[in-house]
């Protein structure tokens, strides 16, 4: 095995998968942009009309964005003649250039937003919900328990330590992976996810400059870190007597190894400068979450010389939890968020692999409408992004709530709305394209069948794809 | 380039005193005849081969050739394939051939006599060897002959530990002067009183790592490395070391116990006073995050000036690993940013780490850190009417993480077998279900601020103390009604309850405590926690003997004295498998990474950050970022890794444990060394906020002996057992500068990173 297949070690054959073989058309990746904190995400998309817009700013009091300064979103559909009016936060017109097809995405409707997108574990109504009657997902409202939800879709909250990414690489990669020298398809920018960690799937993290690699120079003896690198590479290459030292020094050694094959070829994908200067920059610096997105193009680039037709990739963009002040921090953090969104999709234009990768947005929940005079307070649903080649851009999929106070999308408590489309639905419809078959989805997705009752037949259950 | 030679006649820095003033045990000059346990077989070959209850006539492969035998031979008594035979064989009429085994690093040789008397004499004739076989075709003389195998054991550096036994050790069988472990020292070989003897190189380094050793026993400096990498954030320096020597181990112990807790409050406390006055104390700057109020972060360096500066090293110790049980965290919106409620919370951990189990779990269960953490503050009692239940989460964690865990145990830590268990089918008994969930959820109701209880309120660790006072429980909220509190299960495997109820107790207040002593004294949790602390604090694979003793001295012998940690502590570091050297050969996978925290607090104290009176240590979750780990801040209740990881690998394969393993990834490993590489070249900054250097001077003294140098680390370090082959590594990248500075900075990062010093064993 080469370096990276024995660190990931994850060549291990799915025996239920090996009789349904998934479709294998093609190279496909699958990005996860998570954003940490719970994004107050009523604050960047609402309708315009209005009707719709009243009772938004009824909710949202000194929170709400006036009407005069949302960005237009004219969506195929519903029609523009529908009553239903669309638009972005101010400072959010890169995707609405994505969304509409215009500016840098002239004639490319590349985004579609799904509405009121959560954590459920069945169809729950508001009466259900108060009755009690059908179980919620637990911890409703607390960050580690919702953005683990999102990334495992199992709210039950058993500990279920693994994420469906994962599942999906566990039964994906021994079987369309099969030239790969990378075994891990999970490729994280952000450090550790549950997300991307299957029961034979682990994750393979790098940086927003791609590999990680000990400081200093390669070993050698004419410098100080070379000198450095000299003595700690050769020891960890040594064998030991002790089992938990063996099994740190192969680890250690494996994971240079490994990014260092994944560095020489990361470090080969060239973007245009004009292309760079468009990710958004502080002190003359691109952003972290900007390197990471510009990291998750080249790499998604660097995808095939690794042999993987299949691939996940984990961004993420933290502090969103903004209980003490939403306007001005969020208003930066939207800009910062759209402006790094829109010019990596522009590099994967460049690259000329825009059908083969979906990229969607995930964070922990949305937050309460009612102010709590400064910001706001966790919730429960919110409104997610998806983007790339092969979505239907500029739609509006799932239902919109009605957000005034108590509506009957509201659970209470200050505007907490409930769901009306379960991320397991959102997932499938992406897991079907990924090539999950339909024998193995109620590994990948063990809820989804409480939704869905046959995934054959309604591959698309929100029909956010073309 | 220094000439190696000369190095060796240069005055040893390293000035290791003989033994400490109770008689230590004498000197070990032939390795493989040490016999502790008088049974005829060598320790070393038993707990080569973990073997250290077979006799010397039992044959555990079955290859014909008893332990006795095989010891002798040194050859492996688990493979039949190795074993000493000889074939004799006609190969005419007055010739015959004659085969034995080669064996890796010592001599086999043929012997005959004509009389099966002495002398034995080595056979002649025409070598015919094969790979595997030594093969000699002998002329017969005279009427009958008599041969045997003699096995030599060679020692090739005649340093008395015989070649074939180095590498085991991690000894080298050459004679380098930079790759044979520990400078010379005089020895009273003769028994004398009077040190005669020079003995350096491997037989030193052997009695310095495996004389025996137990809690009687005063121990070497090796062994007071190693025992410090359990008890403390690791030695500073030799100082420290000379300490455990003299005193030895339990008496280090009650010294350790007896000193006044460094607390993190008050350097919280004292920032904050700072901040609010406006002064910016020379003495305190650099705490500073943003304008408006202090940043969670700062508890970094309350905590970081606990561990570095404080005397109290055990206590911290103890405190850091039951914060890790007892898991809350800042990582949380409720907890973020509140220093003073996390230190005040942390403080519960040093205040009880001597204490008893029951009241640091009484004492955090009601911390509104906690509280919020895991969401049992503002906890009604059930309204069916309206609806609404007591939430359960605290109900659940308390049982599952902080006391009984998810099946019962036996005292060993072992799972109970239901009766209905058959072969191949074990079934485990549940020690709790949904409806022990939804009782223990009505106990944990009426729990909220002491100041304002449910009347609302601005939650902040401000004047008021919302955060860092301890909760009520205020009897109008709480279920008054009784509680069945699941207490075991019988022979059947039905579980067994005890009752709780506002009543029985007194008080709401009461019943809540009374509860907790209740879990305290459930049968579980002694080998539950017990079995966790073995393995932060000594070896992630506890045997279940061990686990089974410490565990009874948790249940308090028999007596009421249940959760008496200063015994349960002193149970667990002078345990026999904590502190004999066999015990640690013997078992393969003893010991365990050393947790990335504890690494980067071991390089600051040998760097004498202490020497920083100022000494900050907060960022912006970068240590966070590239180890996974920062203290008080575990991104679920579960702890920055579970105690039952496993990595993949062989670890996996051998069902063991490795709980360190659980935030080590193809990341973090790099991220690790690099953030350490950083400690020891530059100390701990932030930008340009703060700088504070690290200081070797005392390394850089030692720099140009680097034997010395390494002899000196691998005790702070490795306790010890920094091996042959890592020497030799180091020493040839040491040797590449003259730079003192450099060497001392390189040293010390490549005796942590290397396999000895990143784990512990």
């Amino acid at each position: 095995m080469s370096a990276l297949s024995s660190i990931l070690g994850l060549k291990l054959a799915n025996q239920a998968a090996a009789a349904n073989l998934p479709s294998a058309s093609g190279c496909k990746s699958l990005v996860c942009i998570l954003m940490a904190g719970g994004n107050d995400t009523f604050n960047v998309l609402m309708r315009r009309d209005q009707e719709g817009y009243d009772s938004y700013a009824a909710s949202r009091t000194n929170l709400a964005i006036p009407q005069s300064e949302i960005i237009a979103l004219s969506p195929d559909n519903p029609p523009p003649s529908q009553v239903e009016q669309y638009g972005l936060h101010p400072s959010c017109q890169p995707l609405a250039d994505m969304f509409n097809g215009t500016g840098a995405f002239a004639g490319k409707r590349r985004l579609s937003f799904i509405a009121n997108i959560g954590t459920l574990i069945q169809p729950t109504t508001k009466s259900d919900y108060l009755a009690g009657t059908t179980p919620a997902p637990k911890a409703l409202f607390s960050h580690i328990d919702q953005i683990t939800q999102w990334q495992t879709s199992v709210p039950q909250g058993q500990s279920q330590a693994v994420g469906w990414g994962g599942r999906m690489a566990d039964v994906l990669h021994s079987q369309l992976n099969v030239n790969s020298t990378a075994s891990s398809m999970s490729i994280s920018l952000a450090g550790n996810n549950t997300f991307q960690v299957g029961n034979r799937t682990a994750q393979f993290a790098v940086t927003g400059n791609g590999a990680l690699l000990p400081t200093g120079d390669d070993p050698n003896l004419s410098s100080p870190s070379g000198r450095r690198n000299f003595a700690v590479q050769n020891m960890l290459e040594g064998n030991y007597n002790n089992l938990v030292q063996q099994a740190y020094a192969s680890h250690a050694s494996d994971s240079i190894a490994a990014q260092r094959a994944f560095g020489e070829v990361f470090d080969q994908i060239e973007v245009p400068q004009n292309l760079i200067d468009n990710f958004p920059t502080r002190f003359g610096q691109i952003t972290k979450f900007g390197s990471e997105m510009l990291a998750a193009a080249r790499t998604l680039q660097a995808r095939q010389q690794f042999g993987l037709a299949r691939s996940t990739i984990f961004a993420s963009y933290g502090g969103w939890d903004h209980h003490g002040g939403l306007l001005e921090p969020h208003q930066a953090m939207m800009a910062e968020l759209s402006q790094a969104i829109s010019a990596y999709q522009l590099v994967l234009e460049h690259f000329g692999i825009e059908e083969e990768v979906i990229t969607y947005t995930a964070s922990d929940f949305g937050r309460t409408l009612r102010s709590n005079g400064r910001g706001t307070d966790h919730a429960w649903g919110g409104n997610q992004m998806v983007f790339g080649g092969p979505v239907s851009g500029g739609e509006i999929k799932g239902t919109f709530p009605d957000l005034s106070l108590n509506s009957s999308d509201d659970i209470g408590f200050g505007g907490r709305i409930l769901p009306t489309t379960s991320i397991d639905e959102f997932f499938a419809e992406l897991a079907v394209w990924f090539g999950v078959s339909t024998a193995d989805m109620d590994y990948v997705l063990p809820n989804l069948t409480n939704f869905v009752t046959d995934i054959a037949t309604n591959q698309k259950p929100v029909g956010f794809l073309t | 380039m220094i000439n190696p030679l000369l190095l060796l006649l240069l005055p040893f820095l390293l000035a290791i005193p003989l033994a400490a003033q109770t008689p230590s045990p004498p000197f070990i000059t032939a390795p493989y005849s040490l016999d502790e346990n008088g049974d005829a077989l060598p320790d070393l070959w038993q707990a080569f081969y973990n073997l250290g209850n077979s006799s010397a006539f039992e044959d555990p492969d079955g290859d014909g050739v008893n332990n006795l035998n095989e010891s002798r031979a040194g050859t492996n008594p688990l493979d039949p394939s190795d074993r000493l035979y000889l074939k004799i064989a006609p190969s005419s009429a007055d010739r015959l051939t004659a085969k034995w085994p080669k064996l890796s690093l010592r001599t086999a040789r043929l012997e005959t006599t004509s009389s099966l008397l002495p002398p034995w004499t080595n056979a002649s004739g025409t070598p015919v060897n094969t790979i595997d076989e030594n093969g000699l075709l002998v002329t017969q003389a005279g009427d009958q002959q008599f041969f045997r195998v003699a096995v030599d054991r060679d020692d090739s550096d005649l340093d008395d530990v015989p070649d074939f036994i180095e590498g085991r050790l991690g000894f080298s069988t050459g004679s380098g002067n930079h790759d044979s472990a520990f400078s010379p020292v005089m020895v009273d070989l003769d028994d004398d009183g009077v040190a005669e003897s020079p003995v350096s190189g491997d037989l030193r380094a052997f009695n310095e790592i495996y004389r025996p050793a137990d809690r009687n026993t005063p121990p070497t400096q090796a062994q007071s490395g190693r025992f410090l990498l359990n008890a403390s954030f690791g030695a500073a320096d030799l100082g420290e070391i000379e300490r455990v020597v003299s005193l030895g181990y339990e008496g280090w112990i009650d010294e350790q116990i007896a000193l006044p807790p460094s607390y993190t409050l008050p350097y919280i406390l004292a920032i904050k006073r700072d901040f609010n006055s406006g002064t910016n104390s020379p003495d305190l700057t650099g705490y500073n995050i943003n304008s408006t109020f202090l940043g969670g972060s700062n508890f970094m360096s309350a905590w970081a000036r606990s561990v570095i500066q404080g005397e109290d090293q055990l206590r911290q110790r103890v405190a850091f690993a039951l914060s890790q049980i007892i898991v809350a965290s800042s990582a949380n919106a409720q907890t973020a940013n509140q220093p003073q409620a996390i230190a005040t919370y942390y403080d519960h951990f040093l205040r009880n780490a001597f204490g008893r189990y029951e009241d640091l779990l009484i004492e955090t269960s009601l911390s509104p850190i906690m509280g919020h953490w895991l969401s049992h503050i503002g906890n009604r009692k059930a309204d069916p009417a309206a609806g609404r239940f007591p939430d359960e989460n605290f109900a659940r964690e308390i049982m599952q993480l902080f006391t009984i865990g998810l099946f019962e145990l036996n005292l060993d830590g072992s799972l109970r077998a239901h009766p209905d268990s058959t072969p191949g089918n074990f079934i485990p008994i549940p020690t709790y279900g949904n409806f022990e969930i939804t009782e223990m959820a009505r106990v944990f109701t009426g729990v909220n601020y002491a100041a304002n209880g449910f009347g609302g309120g601005y939650r902040d660790d401000g004047d008021r103390n919302f955060m860092t006072t301890r909760m009520r429980i205020y009897p109008d909220e709480h279920d008054s009604g009784v509680k069945q509190i699941p207490f075991g299960a019988d022979e059947e495997g039905n579980r067994i309850y005890r009752t709780s109820s506002q009543a029985a107790s007194g008080s709401a207040e009461a019943e809540v405590e009374d509860v907790i002593r209740l879990l305290v004294r459930h049968p579980n949790t002694a080998p539950f926690v017990c079995r966790q602390l073995i393995q932060f604090l000594v070896t992630a694979n506890p045997s279940p003997a061990y686990v089974a003793r410490v565990a009874a001295v948790f249940r308090g012998n028999g007596t009421t004295d249940v959760g008496n940690m200063e015994q349960v502590v002193k149970a667990i570091l002078l345990d026999d498998e904590a502190l004999s050297p066999m015990e640690h050969l013997a078992t393969q996978h003893f010991g365990g990474l050393r947790e990335p925290v504890i690494r980067s607090m071991h390089v600051a104290r040998i760097g004498n950050m202490d020497r920083h009176q100022n000494l900050l240590w907060w960022d912006w979750g970068q240590h966070r970022e590239a180890t996974l780990q920062e203290p008080m801040h575990a991104p679920s209740v579960f702890n920055f890794y579970r105690p039952d990881f496993r990595l993949p690998g062989e670890i996996a394969q051998r069902g063991l444990d490795s709980p360190v393993f659980g935030i080590t990834n193809s990341y973090s490993s790099i991220a690790v060394a690099n953030r350490l590489w950083s400690y020891i070249d530059r100390g701990f900054r932030l930008g340009s906020r703060y700088s504070l250097d690290t200081d070797f001077t005392e390394l850089e003294q030692l720099a140009s002996d680097i034997p010395s140098l390494l002899d000196h680390l691998s005790i702070l370090i490795c306790g010890g057992t920094l091996s042959a082959s890592s020497r030799s590594t180091i020493s040839t990248a040491l040797l590449a500068t003259n730079d003192l500075e450099e060497r001392a900075k390189l040293a010390v990062f490549a005796v942590i990173m290397s396999p000895e010093g990143a784990n512990k064993k």
